[in-house]
Formats: structure tokens, C-alpha cells, sequence
């Protein structure tokens, strides 16, 4: 490719914008203010299009893609927020919160996580599917952080983190569907494990699930902003 | 969808259940990221259009027309 | 024949309960129970959860004292932590505690006792209710209504909300009190004043015409307990227990909470699922014990303020020794709301009271903790095992409720024999059996660790359970 900027121009819910080839939906759309939810998808990580919440549909294509992953095309007609987007952006959050135990009252980040944030903006009134309630652990076996898979929202952004910002790589995901589980190590306790205690984990992790020992409550603010920064450092360098 | 199709066999689901149902099957096939999700569904859809009056019978008379589902549960609640 | 007349539900308390009182042949009244009929399993679904969440998830038991659950799970959590809290925190928490119980006792007496009171226990139970109190003494449901905001405001200033706050911490509160706080709340004194005054003021006027309630609302010597300062004042938050007998003389004295499952055992009955509380030397039934108001002022040798002192004088007028009717109930809970508005006062005039430390913190260094409050309603126990990752292994709580469960039990039965002759029974001397209840103040939900509403119905059973008469309004 020519060190020239090969330039894209598309539509995103009728707004005529301008791309950087080899940009995706999502960038492109947030450049230009455009709203759309994700959840598995945090800036500075890399993306793996799981959550599925930042469906677009594309006209012309019976498919929706994820705008995480899916990158510009010229012309394209991208729509983030019809009826249908909206539907299934519901349903998929009703799916995560009847996957596991989500009690918000008790939740150290009850008023600051991105499930119940969503929750919200979407519309959310109740969770018509029936709650699953599975008998999940808790690894408090750190000495600064504990593991709740009862919150956890299986986003792999820990396991993301971990390998490829802190390059420890402790974390992983276990089992397959319903069964799948966050692990530490070859599933050690996570106080056994090798776990450099850098906390980056905690602070990327969007509900619950991570948390800081000493926060207690609902007083759990989390600061992922690091990320962007910490790599245009890095590659700074 | 196994637990709502549970419910609907065993007589004990609502109109609500089926709604929910649909709802269910086009976000999944719909949204899935694999082929397998995005064909899953299909058996449960084709159904549900192809024998859609089963479903209702199952629902609101509480009967298996095919004579397969057991509908004791059905028969508790209703006695 | 033999009957069986069943209050179901109780109304005006905090939860979901029943009484059923069972006839003889000849009509008399031969035994009474009163049941709490919901089950919660707070101590079952707490364990494997971290220690440090249990305070605001034994908050959740109760709408009305999530502060003393809150308190009572911190000071366990202490004491696996093995940590001692600043001392500003534990002001801010005792002035929280206070709070707390003033807005309990002034919903007790206004919204759930006033109507009886004031209106008489024979009102048409149409209007035999605080919108009833507030059409005919409007001033004192305006009391009622400011003291109960007085109480729910200093806890929102405090600790940001009203119902289940999460400031208490184990360790200690997670904010400071800022200083335009302090300023609010000693603003809203002045007019809490007067309207406990107001308060006092009409109780004392119309505690004599319910000299037949006095008599026979739970009217009998019992044994008492409640926490107590080691200059014999009252104390709601610190201190330890001690536990006198019928006729004041101390049983047991500085039981910390650490000793409280030495000495305290729970007693199950077939009737109930709110256990019974005893003091284990003397068995069950007969080491049952009262808690609450009365226990506290039957048992404290002075209040350590002005004005609660002089009412506390005049309180122990009622009595030779202890206070023995639960009808005195009320009469304590006013004082004890006069206390709390002058103890909130003194702590907000210590300059200390805005100091910014105020958490300790600390991992696991204990597998065990115990910790105890005074909740509005009588003393409250939180006892926790955990592992050595500090999950909860193991909880049990002891809910003032549960302790007061034998006398209210008691007090239904010398209520009913009294008031229900031959087999007949109005309205009114049902509620008067109701009212028994109330004077207590129970909150069932606690005790059952359950929540609900509710309307009343009555029934009257034959020996072999068949629907005789039936009542509902």
C-alpha cells in the first residue's frame, strides 16, 4: 500500500463521513459521535467481536455485522440504531443478565458498570427469559483482588489485557457455552497463580465480576482510559 | 429456548412463552458469530411455521395432537 | 366445642405474621401463638460470598433498620479483621445508629401505634390509621411525619441514602462528614425537639385511660437484655450486654459479642419461623428475655443527656423494679427518641466529628467474628466463619425479634384469655390482641431474616380445623 492515506467515504445513519482505509464501523462511527454499544470491545485491546451488541446493518446485505471488527468500505450504507439492532441488542442483554447471578444492590459496581449502564440505555425494563441462577465460585484468594464469576460477563477483555498489554497472560477462558469460565493459570487459585498484581484486569473489567479488596459497596469506580495512552507510549518508544 | 420448549411440551407454557420464543430463535440466528448459531435455530423456526397449530394446541388446549408429550404437569396445574 | 380464632394477618407491623388463639370447650381462652409464617435464608445464601459484602447484604434484610444490620455485620467483620475503627468513625456510625432509630421509633409509635392510641382500640378500623390520626390531631401526625424525615434525612446526609446505605464499611465509613453537613443536620434539632415534646407531651395525657391494656399487654415479669455503657448509660452501637432478671437484679453483665453464643441459645417451635432466643443457663422457656425500649431503660441506670435523664426518672416511676408491660413500650420508645435527638447533637459539637480518617483496614487475621448493635427494636447479633480467603463459611444472626418471640408469644396468650370470654370476640378485642404485638414493634422480616403487606383476616376454627366464623377487612 502507498504511503498515501487511501481514503474511504461512506454513510452511517445517513451522515456522510470519511475513513481511513482499513478503519472499522466502530472508529469510524465514534469519530464522527456516533453511539454504538459494545461491551467486549475496549479501546487499546485488541477486538474479537464477541458481545455482539455492536451489530450494524449494512444495506444491501441480509447480515449484520459487528462494528468492532468490520472494516470500511467505499460506499457503504451503514445503519447502527434501526428497530431491529434495538431488538437484538435487548435480547442479548437479557441473555447476559439471565446467564448468570446479577444482583445490582449487592454489586461493588452497582451505578459504574457497562451491563447495567446498557441496561439502561437500551431500554431494558425486565428480563422476560428465565434467570438460569447457576451455583457459581468466588476466587478470593488474592491478596488485592477477587473473582467473581457470578458477575462475570465472559467479555475476555481480563484475558485480553493480561496477554497482550501486561504480557503475563494468567488469565483464559475454561469449557465451552454456559460452561465457559474466566481462569487463572491452568485454573490455580488465582492467589497461586503467577499474576503480577498489576490490577489492569480489575480496571478493564466492565461489571463486577473484578474488584478491587479494599472497595466496598458500591464505591468501585473503574479507569480503563489507561489503555490508548499506555500503547501510544509504547509504540512512542 | 430448551427450557421455554420444556414448558410448551409439558403444557405449562404461556402465548408469551412462544412469543418470547421467536424473539429468541431470530436474535440468535440473526446475531451469531459461527455458522452453528446461525443455523441452530432452524429446526425450532421451521416448526413453529410449518406446525404452528401444534404449538398453540400444546399452549392453550393443553394437548399433544401427535400423542408424544407427556402433559402431566399441564394436568396438575389445571387441577 | 374447642375453637381456634386466627388473626391472619397481623396489621400494622413490619412484615408478615399471624395469631391464633385456641378455645376450649367451655369457650376460655386455653393457649395463643403468635407465628411468623415467611421464611428469607439470608444466613443460607451469604455463605460463600467475601466477608467485606455482608454489610450491604444483610442491609437487605430490612427496609426500616438496615443501619443496625449494617453496624452489627460491620463489627463482625471487625473482629475477623481484627481491626479497631477511628474514633470519628465510630461517632459518625453511632450518630447514624441514632438516626436510624429515631425514624424506626417514630414510625412505630406514630404510624403503627398512634392509631390505637389516639383513636381508641375500638375506632373503626376504617380510620383506625395514621391518614385517621392525621384528619383528628393533625399536629401529631405532622410530629410524626417530621421526626420520621428527620431520622431518614440525617442517614441520607450521612451515607448518601435513605434506605440501605453502603457507607458503613468494615473498617470503618468510606466518607468523611463534610462540615455543610454537620451544619444541616444540627439545623433540623431544634424542631425535632418540640416535636417529641409534642409527643410526650400527648402520650402522658392518654397513657392513663389504657390502664386495662397496661394491665394485661404482656404484663408479667421477665428477664431483660440489652447493651449497656460501662457507666451504666444507655448504648446503642458499643458496650456490652447485660441481662437482669424480673426483679432488676444483673444475671450476666459485660457479655461482649464475642461471649454472646456462650450465653444466648435459640429454641425452635413447630409454630413459628422466627427462633427463640434464651439465656442458656436458665433453658428454654424460662431464660426467655424481653429486648427493645424497655429492656434498654428497665436495664440502664441513666441516659447520659439532659432531658432523656429527667424523662428516664419519670419512666421509672411506673415501677418498683423493672417496667413490666409492654404497653410501656411506647413510653420508652419516646424517651429513647428524646436520647437520640440530644446524642446526635453532642457528637456533631465535637470538632473531631469531621476528621477525614475514618476507616482501618485489614485482610483475614481471624476465622471468627461476632458483633452486636442495639437495632430500634432490641439488640441484634451477627455471628460469621470464613475461610481463610475471608468467604463466609457459616453465618447466623440473632434479630431482636426472635428474642422478643416468648414474650410476645406470652403477652398474645394474657391478652387473649383476658379480653375474648366464651368464645366471643368483636373487632376490637381482636385488635387489642394485635395491638400486643405492636407494642413490640417486631420486624418480622428480620426475624425470619420476610417482607410483605398486608390486610387482616380473621378466622375462628373448630378443634379439627373447620372454619367457624370468618372476619376480614
Amino acid at each position: 500500500m502507498s504511503v498515501e492515506t487511501d481514503v474511504k467515504t461512506l454513510v452511517i445513519d445517513e451522515q456522510e463521513v470519511s475513513a481511513r482505509a482499513g478503519q472499522t464501523i466502530l472508529e469510524v462511527a465514534r469519530e464522527n459521535e456516533i453511539n454504538i454499544p459494545t461491551l467486549c470491545h475496549l479501546d487499546g485491546l485488541s477486538d474479537v467481536g464477541a458481545c455482539r451488541l455492536c451489530l450494524v446493518e449494512i444495506k444491501g446485505s441480509n447480515k449484520l455485522l459487528p462494528a468492532c471488527v468490520a472494516t470500511v468500505q467505499e460506499g457503504m450504507e451503514v445503519s447502527t440504531n434501526t428497530e431491529r439492532l434495538q431488538k437484538h441488542r435487548r435480547t442479548i442483554l437479557e441473555l447476559l443478565f439471565a446467564e448468570r447471578n446479577h444482583i445490582c444492590s449487592v454489586c461493588v459496581s452497582n451505578g459504574h458498570c457497562e451491563l447495567q449502564t446498557l441496561g439502561q440505555e437500551q431500554g431494558l425494563t425486565h428480563i422476560r427469559l428465565p434467570y438460569r441462577n447457576p451455583e457459581l465460585s468466588v476466587d478470593a484468594s488474592h491478596e488485592r483482588f477477587t473473582l467473581d464469576h457470578n458477575r462475570c460477563i465472559l467479555c475476555t477483555r481480563c484475558v485480553r489485557v493480561c496477554s497482550e498489554i501486561e504480557g503475563a497472560h494468567i488469565w483464559d477462558v475454561m469449557g465451552r457455552g454456559i460452561n465457559s469460565l474466566i481462569i487463572s493459570d491452568l485454573h490455580q487459585d488465582w492467589g497461586g497463580s503467577a499474576c503480577t498484581r498489576c490490577g489492569k484486569c480489575v480496571q478493564v473489567c466492565p461489571t463486577g465480576a473484578l474488584f478491587d479488596k479494599s472497595k466496598i459497596g458500591s464505591d468501585h469506580p473503574k479507569y480503563p482510559d489507561f489503555l490508548p495512552y499506555l500503547n501510544l507510549m509504547r509504540e512512542a518508544q | 429456548m430448551h427450557t421455554l420448549l420444556t414448558r410448551i411440551c409439558n403444557g405449562t407454557g404461556t402465548m408469551d412463552d412462544l412469543a418470547l420464543l421467536e424473539d429468541l430463535c431470530s436474535t440468535v440466528k440473526e446475531t451469531s458469530l459461527c455458522g452453528l448459531g446461525q443455523t441452530a435455530p432452524n429446526p425450532v423456526l421451521s416448526t413453529l411455521k410449518y406446525f404452528r397449530n401444534e404449538y398453540l394446541e400444546h399452549i392453550v388446549n393443553k394437548r399433544c395432537p401427535a400423542g408424544v408429550c407427556n402433559m402431566e404437569a399441564a394436568l396438575e396445574v389445571v387441577a | 366445642m374447642s375453637q381456634t380464632i386466627t388473626i391472619d394477618p397481623v396489621t400494622r407491623l413490619e412484615g408478615h405474621g399471624k395469631i391464633t388463639i385456641q378455645l376450649n370447650d367451655k369457650g376460655e381462652v386455653e393457649d395463643a401463638h403468635f407465628h411468623v409464617t415467611q421464611v428469607r435464608g439470608f444466613e443460607r445464601f451469604s455463605e460463600g460470598r467475601p466477608f467485606y459484602e455482608m454489610p450491604s447484604l444483610m442491609a437487605r434484610i430490612c427496609g426500616i433498620c438496615p443501619v443496625s444490620h449494617l453496624i452489627a455485620s460491620a463489627k463482625a467483620c471487625e473482629a475477623i479483621m481484627s481491626v479497631r475503627i477511628p474514633h470519628t468513625a465510630a461517632q459518625l456510625r453511632r450518630m447514624l445508629n441514632l438516626a436510624q432509630m429515631v425514624q424506626s421509633h417514630a414510625l412505630s409509635f406514630f404510624y403503627l401505634a398512634s392509631p390505637d392510641l389516639l383513636l381508641g382500640m375500638e375506632a373503626d378500623p376504617k380510620v383506625r390509621n395514621i391518614l385517621g390520626v392525621a384528619a383528628t390531631k393533625p399536629e401529631l401526625g405532622r410530629a410524626g411525619i417530621a421526626l420520621r424525615r428527620f431520622g431518614q434525612s440525617i442517614i441520607e446526609l450521612l451515607a448518601d441514602k435513605r434506605v440501605h446505605p453502603g457507607w458503613v464499611v468494615p473498617g470503618g465509613v468510606t466518607e468523611p462528614l463534610a462540615a455543610a453537613k454537620r451544619d444541616k443536620i444540627l439545623a433540623m434539632i431544634p424542631e425535632a425537639y418540640a416535636n417529641i415534646d409534642l409527643a410526650l407531651g400527648a402520650y402522658k395525657k392518654i397513657a392513663d385511660t389504657f390502664k386495662a391494656e397496661i394491665g394485661v399487654f404482656a404484663n408479667f415479669p421477665s428477664n431483660y437484655l440489652s447493651l449497656i455503657n460501662e457507666d451504666e448509660s444507655i448504648e446503642f452501637t458499643d458496650g456490652a450486654l447485660r441481662l437482669i432478671d424480673a426483679r432488676g437484679k444483673t444475671i450476666e453483665d459485660g457479655i461482649t459479642a464475642s461471649r454472646y453464643a456462650e450465653v444466648i441459645g435459640e429454641a425452635v417451635e413447630p409454630y413459628s419461623y422466627t427462633k427463640f432466643a434464651y439465656y442458656k443457663p436458665l433453658g428454654y422457656p424460662e431464660g426467655s428475655y424481653r429486648v427493645g425500649p424497655l429492656a434498654r431503660l428497665n436495664i440502664v441506670k441513666s441516659m447520659g443527656t439532659p432531658k432523656a435523664e429527667q424523662e428516664l426518672a419519670g419512666f421509672k416511676q411506673l415501677a418498683a423494679g423493672p417496667v413490666e408491660s409492654s404497653f410501656h413500650y411506647h413510653h420508652a420508645r419516646l424517651v429513647e427518641m428524646l436520647y437520640g435527638v440530644e446524642k446526635i447533637e453532642e457528637i456533631l459539637a465535637d470538632p473531631r466529628i469531621l476528621d477525614k480518617h475514618v476507616r482501618a483496614t485489614a485482610g483475614v487475621n481471624r476465622l471468627e467474628g461476632t458483633g452486636q448493635a442495639e437495632a430500634p427494636r432490641g439488640v441484634l447479633h451477627h455471628h460469621y466463619k470464613v475461610d481463610e480467603n475471608g468467604k463466609i463459611t457459616w453465618a447466623n444472626l440473632v434479630i431482636a425479634t426472635g428474642q422478643n418471640n416468648k414474650a410476645m408469644n406470652l403477652g398474645v396468650l394474657q391478652a387473649a384469655k383476658h379480653y375474648v370470654k366464651k368464645g366471643k370476640f368483636t373487632e376490637g378485642i381482636l385488635n387489642r390482641v394485635e395491638a400486643v404485638v405492636r407494642t413490640f414493634d417486631p420486624c418480622l422480616s428480620c426475624s425470619s431474616h420476610a417482607a410483605g403487606q398486608m390486610p387482616l383476616e380473621i378466622s375462628l376454627l373448630s378443634a379439627d380445623g373447620e372454619v367457624v366464623d370468618r372476619l376480614v377487612r
